[in-house]
């Protein structure tokens, strides 16, 4: 390790930085820990909300959809749209693909609500499969992976709470939850008498009823009869759902407001330590070391315990992640700690600039006087 | 003839406080050659402080020149005169003027890193070891005595090796044997290595070891007759 601080110690800039780091390590630890701690709740609540918000679109993201078709009286809920086949056979332009999704509650070492999506065998809503293969007849089913927690396995044979019929599970897809509940994908015509027989919806019976359309082009390359149906982006159908765009707001603004504190803090903590050292930089400006050197000793500082800090943070945020994998939604998006990490640098640089605005005030003059 | 390393022609410097003008320094010609050893005494208040920051190039005069090591300072922005201070001027301060987070040897590095260049190890043994302080090189400022923290500024200075070295009270915090110690210390320094060496104090038994006593009495630099000096005692 000495080595090391020896060899940082000597780089021209950052002598004085690091060195006083060296020097005051408890005052320095007790600012690293601050930012740490600000930044592993930063880092983890950005993967609790990136992890549920996914676990709320994922099953639709990953269709690569251009939007979705629903009933125009459903207010964009899914659950309440019912299209006819007469209305969305008028639907033109190539790509279209039906889907239906009620809800339904699987029991097997726990009960779980899950999404049922029915979809036609050759559309391209038909899940990737991890596991196994797809589905082939109308008492199969392809489940999403996440219900191996509760103890589904491959060829389990099952019927949903409240329903006689029995299914077979020949397959598994990742990433496949909607609204933070796994999915089971079966196909449209069994998806009708499922639903029908766990929901009791007699429109449901008619052998051409789907909840929605999922379009593949563009608003532009499509025609739709708008006087029964509204199309919606995919990103819009997202944040419609219920309580989507709620929890992302919340969790996005509480993000922000935490680095906003964090760099305040650190800039806070700068400031005061400068002020500190006022006569020590009195002292070295009158010898002539001049104002360039010293803030660039400070903005140093404040980058050196900024990234150690967020390192920390983001260590602990990824060892709590692997404890707690099974328990919540925790998904890392290198991206957004990018951004995390910019924006954290960004406003603790914004501070620092009130600490080189005070080195820039010292009057050399009074280090003499 | 030794060189002028440092000169005022006609520095004085005033400024108005409460309405009224303070003359802090009258009309003054000052001139320290290299190897000189030159004290400043006067009670407080008198002009000494500003005198120095003038002499040392903290502040620019109200009129007239300072001129340190042939440069001209008076037309230099507040950019040009800090590097004169750097190249050309050691501060050594009442309060030792070192880094309180550096080791002895780095207060001495540090110059070089400002400057961009490289430690002269060499140099640096050799000073710690004229100095008496080579045992001390790890130690940080606060944990030497306040005569060791002198020798320590003064090794710094010599290690910056200025032109002109500029003493503001050094001896201010120590015993009578360690204030000694140090201006003879100092004095050797100036003359070995022909610096330009002014040293302001108000302790008039330091001014045996010095080649010249000047005066301070209401912003008025007088040179003190020679007879005076040599009738002190020696230390």
């Amino acid at each position: 390790m000495g080595d090391v601080v020896v060899a940082v110690g000597y780089n021209e800039d950052m002598f004085l930085a690091i060195n006083e780091l060296m020097k005051e390590r408890v005052r320095f630890v007790l600012i690293v820990l601050v930012i740490a701690l600000v930044s592993y709740l930063t880092f983890f609540l950005t993967a609790l909300a990136y992890g549920l918000a996914t676990s709320y679109t994922q099953g639709i993201d990953k269709w690569q959809a251009s939007g979705i078709l629903l009933q125009k009286d459903a207010n964009d809920n899914i659950a309440r749209s019912l299209l006819h086949k007469t209305d969305y056979e008028k639907v033109t332009g190539t790509d279209a693909a039906l889907l239906g999704v009620p809800s339904a509650t699987i029991e097997r070492d726990a009960k779980k609500d899950v999404a049922l999506f029915g979809i036609e065998q050759a559309s391209y809503l038909q899940p990737n499969i991890t596991e196994g293969r797809a589905v082939r007849t109308d008492t199969e089913v392809v489940a999403s992976d996440a219900l191996k927690k509760i103890g589904l396995r491959l060829g389990d044979v099952f019927s949903f709470q409240g329903g006689e019929t029995k299914y077979m599970v020949v397959g598994f897809s990742n990433r496949a939850t909607f609204q933070a509940a796994p999915i089971v994908y079966m196909n449209l015509s069994e998806w009708r008498a499922a639903a029908s027989e766990l929901s009791g919806m007699t429109a449901m019976r008619d052998a051409t009823t789907v909840s929605a359309v999922v379009t593949k082009n563009d608003m532009g390359a499509l025609a739709y009869p708008t006087d029964v149906m509204n199309w919606r982006t995919i990103r819009d159908f997202s944040f419609k759902l219920p309580g989507y765009n709620a929890q992302v707001l919340t969790f996005s603004t509480m993000i922000i407001f935490l680095i906003v504190i964090a760099s305040f803090v650190l800039a806070i903590f700068m400031y005061i330590l400068t002020l500190q050292k006022k006569p020590v930089f009195g002292v070295l400006k009158a010898e002539g070391v001049p104002n360039r050197y010293i803030a660039r000793s400070v903005k140093g500082q404040i980058v050196i315990l900024s990234l150690l800090g967020m390192a920390i943070g983001l260590v602990l945020t990824l060892v709590t992640g692997a404890a707690l994998a099974d328990k919540v939604p925790f998904l890392v998006n290198p991206l957004f700690y990018l951004a995390i990490v910019v924006l954290f640098l960004l406003g603790a640089a914004i501070g620092g600039v009130a600490s080189v605005w005070a080195v820039t005030k010292i009057d050399p003059v009074e280090a003499i006087g | 003839m030794a060189k002028t390393m440092l000169e005022l022609r006609g520095a004085s410097r005033e400024f108005v406080q409460g309405g009224e003008t303070v003359h802090a320094l009258r009309e003054t010609d000052f001139s320290v050659q290299a190897g000189e050893f030159v004290a400043v005494i006067g009670p407080s208040g008198s002009g000494k402080s500003t005198f120095l920051t003038i002499a040392g190039g903290l502040q620019s005069p109200t009129d007239g020149t300072v001129v340190i090591n042939d440069i001209d300072t008076t037309k230099l922005s507040k950019k040009q005169l800090s590097n004169v201070r750097l190249k050309h001027v050691g501060f050594i301060l009442q309060a030792s003027n070192l880094v309180p987070f550096l080791t002895v040897e780095k207060q001495l590095i540090l110059l070089n890193k400002v400057a961009g260049t490289k430690p002269d190890k060499v140099a640096i043994e050799a000073l710690l070891h004229e100095l008496g302080i080579e045992k001390l090189r790890h130690k940080y400022p606060n944990e030497l005595s306040g005569g060791e923290r002198q020798r320590v500024a003064i090794a710094k200075v010599l290690y910056g090796n200025p032109s002109v070295i500029l003493a503001d009270e050094p001896t201010a915090s120590l015993d009578t044997t360690k204030a000694y110690d140090v201006v003879q210390l100092l004095a050797r320094e100036t003359r070995e290595r022909g610096k330009a060496t002014i040293m302001v104090t108000h302790d008039e038994r330091l001014i045996t070891y010095c080649d010249k006593v000047y005066e301070m009495h209401d912003g008025v630099l007088m040179l003190r007759p020679r007879k005076s000096v040599a009738t002190l005692p020696p230390a």
